[in-house]
């Protein structure tokens, strides 16, 4: 990129495609079509429901027209084109290997950003195209300001939110009909969801209050927070799909780990308020981080190779950010080693070392220990990640029945009786000597059980 | 510019070696014929030369440089021209080539005089705001390569390039291609169609089950194609097996192929024996062929 303001080629690429796109073209001409319609329908409803004598006194009928708008534009913006761009993605994207983008001088990064920002635009075109009608909601009242502004804004971070889960889906190396099928049934879902979380942020004068900014500002931190989450979502989302992504030359897990590395930092101020919460999504991010890099073929490139820096220290600190399985598992072992050991050491109070370090030894230790003496036994593949998984489920299973039971949905009795428990384990310590044991006693199984496969008769090649 | 692929090896899942201990080199000016059965890894060495692959082991230099090292080397260098042809269909041929160009880091009236540049050498003018979905086989081929050509790279890589195309569309790509070793570009080129690598190609690199093949072996002999106005076809067989320049003769559709030593003077002598025995040809052509020859000679058509 000589010019760094010049917009993405790839997102120029996409916009043009978008224009020339029979499907985007008829939506966006009938859409606003659909929204007068049905807008005079809510406001025929409404005024045939109120008295004109009520009308005259300020009770406005603006919450109809304003709901009806809310959810047809969180169809189309949160499901509708979400879908398409992900359906587009998914199709564009070459299972085979990297596609010619990856010949020129973009970077992966560029490619998915280009993406994310072209559906960006077309959300906010679809969402501005509904500005105009939830002015006009406001303006038979009983619809507050903030509604007005703050319904589309909310609408569009969903709708971004959406699409960046999808392109997950999409960046994945798996086979197109799995990717659709996954696809289809994430929008599925949501699509049960989308319009009551749409008519409970538009008709809810609790969410974002009746009252005047001045007087209640309080809703401007919430605001902000959902802000900074959606901003970490869609750079937690570039660099993953970056990584998927990316040609085999590319050093691609360290771009990822880095942003993950910072997001952790950066959300740690957040413990403060709720360490619990905090430790509990960065265990199971943690989790999520060590199974995908227990499946990944990757190795580190050798064009990555020339920066690795010279001096001992560097290599330390530089080696968990470096693109392969076992940089992979050491990084999340790192991440889950800091949030559990914080949650360990505050739940406990800071005064029973071998919780701690129990704790530390189921939760990383384990997986890290077995999954180095599977890769030395030359165990294939298969079971190799089939071990980590089952590692993996068994640490965020514990992870989120323990969060459970601090909510009180379950009965923390039942959670206590786990051999592998940090929150319970002050009265089990035997416990988890054993369920240590017992894991890698089973991982034993499984290299013996390979030693076996790999012991066979020698036969000559033909 | 010289490039030079070194011991290059690439195993895929199951230990399936694609490339085994390739090595070959090329330089500018050159048009190097890559020939092979299908599954020989001819596309896994060209993607490993464009970057979309990595070797397992071995290396890739250009002007000594290696592109393990330092893949936007070949970025610059490189214009791949894949087997596949472009499937953007909603896309006209000015948007396509104007995507690839800023993605190489062109802008401006760069990007424009390198777009009408390429438009212009691979007769793109006139489809220039056709959309690709409008366009032949023929025409995507060209779009494919002016893709190719539109940074300007020095070593330009076609994979399958003649692939279902009529035969009107092939005369025209081999035109472009020796247009471009004329320009002095490097150029590896892969196909089927052995007779029409044989008419453009400098040199050739022949490989099975991913090892190149020795091409060492010299037909110390050629074929000739006989027609006569003349009934009686197992007579003049008879005849022409009796003849000394003669090695080898069969029936041949409606006329012959004989076999007879390489050089001028063998097929002087057997144009005398001929006349001498009172058969006049009407038809009396050298078969092209060498490459076809030592394809078949070399490989043995197994799948890697």
């Amino acid at each position: 990129m000589k010019n760094p303001f010049s917009l993405n080629p790839v997102a120029l690429r996409e916009l043009r495609q978008l224009v020339r796109s029979r499907v985007i073209t008829w939506s966006f001409a009938l859409y606003p079509a659909i929204l007068f319609g049905f807008t005079m329908l809510a406001v025929a409803t409404a005024m045939g429901k109120r008295s004109a004598e009520d009308i005259a006194f300020g009770s406005g009928i603006g919450e109809g027209p304003f709901t009806m708008v809310a959810v047809i534009t969180g169809i189309v913006a949160c499901l509708g084109i979400p879908f398409y761009a992900a359906m587009k993605a998914i199709l564009d994207t070459n299972r085979n290997g990297p596609g010619l983008e990856f010949t020129t001088a973009l970077t992966p990064a560029n490619i998915v950003g280009g993406r994310l920002v072209s559906t960006a635009i077309l959300i906010a075109s679809a969402v501005a195209t509904a500005m105009p009608f939830f002015i006009f909601a406001y303006l038979l009242r009983g619809i507050t300001l903030e509604q007005v502004f703050l319904t589309p804004l909310a609408l569009f971070g969903y709708a971004i939110a959406m699409f960046s889960l999808s392109l997950v889906i999409a960046c994945r190396p798996v086979a197109v009909p799995l990717r659709v099928i996954m696809t289809v049934g994430l929008f599925f879902a949501m699509t049960f969801v989308v319009p009551g979380i749409v008519t409970a942020v538009s008709v809810s004068h609790r969410h974002f209050g009746g009252a005047a900014p001045v007087e209640e500002p309080s809703y401007i931190a919430s605001i902000l927070g959902y802000a900074a989450i959606l901003a970490a979502l869609v750079l937690f989302v570039r660099a993953f799909c970056a990584s998927q992504l990316a040609p085999r030359y590319v050093d691609a897990d360290r771009p990822f780990r880095r942003v993950v590395f910072a997001l952790f930092v950066v959300s740690a101020p957040a413990a403060i308020w709720s360490y619990r919460a905090w430790c509990i999504a960065w265990v199971v991010i943690g989790g999520i981080l060590m199974l995908t890099s227990s499946l990944t073929s990757r190795e580190i490139p050798r064009a990555a190779k020339s920066n690795v820096p010279r001096n001992l220290f560097g290599r330390l600190f530089s080696f968990p950010f470096a693109t392969g399985a076992v940089p992979g598992m050491l990084f999340a072992a790192i991440i889950i080693a800091v949030a559990g050991g914080t949650y360990s050491a505050l739940e406990t109070g800071n005064d029973h070392s071998l919780i701690l370090w129990a704790d530390l030894a189921e939760l990383t230790c384990v997986p890290v220990i077995a999954g180095a003496i599977l890769r030395s036994r030359k165990c294939d593949d298969r079971r190799f990640r089939l071990v980590t998984a089952l590692f993996i489920a068994y640490i965020i299973a514990v992870s989120i029945l323990s969060f459970m039971a601090e909510i009180d949905a379950i009965e923390e009795d039942l959670v206590a009786m786990l051999p592998c428990n940090f929150a319970g384990v002050a009265e089990k310590p035997a416990a988890h000597l054993t369920s240590y044991g017992l894991l890698l006693l089973f991982s034993l199984c499984v290299i013996v059980i390979s030693s076996v496969r790999a012991f066979r008769t020698y036969r000559r090649p033909k | 510019m010289k490039v030079e692929l070194l011991h290059l090896t690439r195993v895929f899942q199951r230990g399936f070696k694609a490339v085994d201990d390739l090595s070959f080199s090329f330089t500018s000016g050159e048009v190097v014929g890559f020939v092979g059965p299908n599954g020989a890894g001819k596309t896994t060495t060209m993607r490993m030369l464009a970057t979309l692959d990595v070797p397992d082991s071995g290396d890739i230099l250009i002007d000594g440089k290696s592109i393990l090292d330092d893949p936007s080397l070949a970025h610059r260098a490189v214009g791949f021209m894949p087997d596949d042809l472009p499937n953007r269909s909603d896309t006209t041929v000015d948007e396509y080539l104007d995507f690839f160009g800023r993605a190489y880091g062109l802008r401006g009236k760069e990007l424009a005089d390198a777009i009408n540049g390429v438009e212009d050498f691979t007769g793109l003018v006139s489809f220039r705001d056709k959309t690709l979905r409008e366009l032949s086989k023929g025409m995507k081929q060209r779009v494919s390569l002016a893709r190719a050509l539109v940074h300007d790279p020095q070593v330009i890589v076609m994979d399958e390039p003649a692939n279902g195309l009529d035969p009107r569309a092939r005369i025209e790509l081999r035109e472009l291609v020796r247009a471009l070793a004329e320009q002095g570009k490097a150029i590896l080129i892969s196909s089927h169609i052995l007779s029409e690598l044989e008419e453009m190609c400098t040199t050739s690199v022949i490989i099975e089950r991913g090892r190149r093949l020795s091409t060492d072996f010299k037909d110390e002999t050629a074929w000739i194609r006989l027609k006569f106005n003349s009934e009686g076809g197992e007579a003049i067989l008879a005849k022409l097996l009796e003849m000394p320049s003669v090695k080898e003769a069969e029936l041949s559709g409606a006329g012959f192929r004989v076999r007879i030593d390489a050089g001028d003077d063998a097929a002087e002598s057997l144009a005398k024996e001929l006349f001498a025995k009172g058969l006049v040809p009407i038809h009396f052509t050298s078969e092209a062929g060498r490459l076809e020859d030592v394809f078949m000679h070399v490989t043995k058509g197994a799948l890697a």
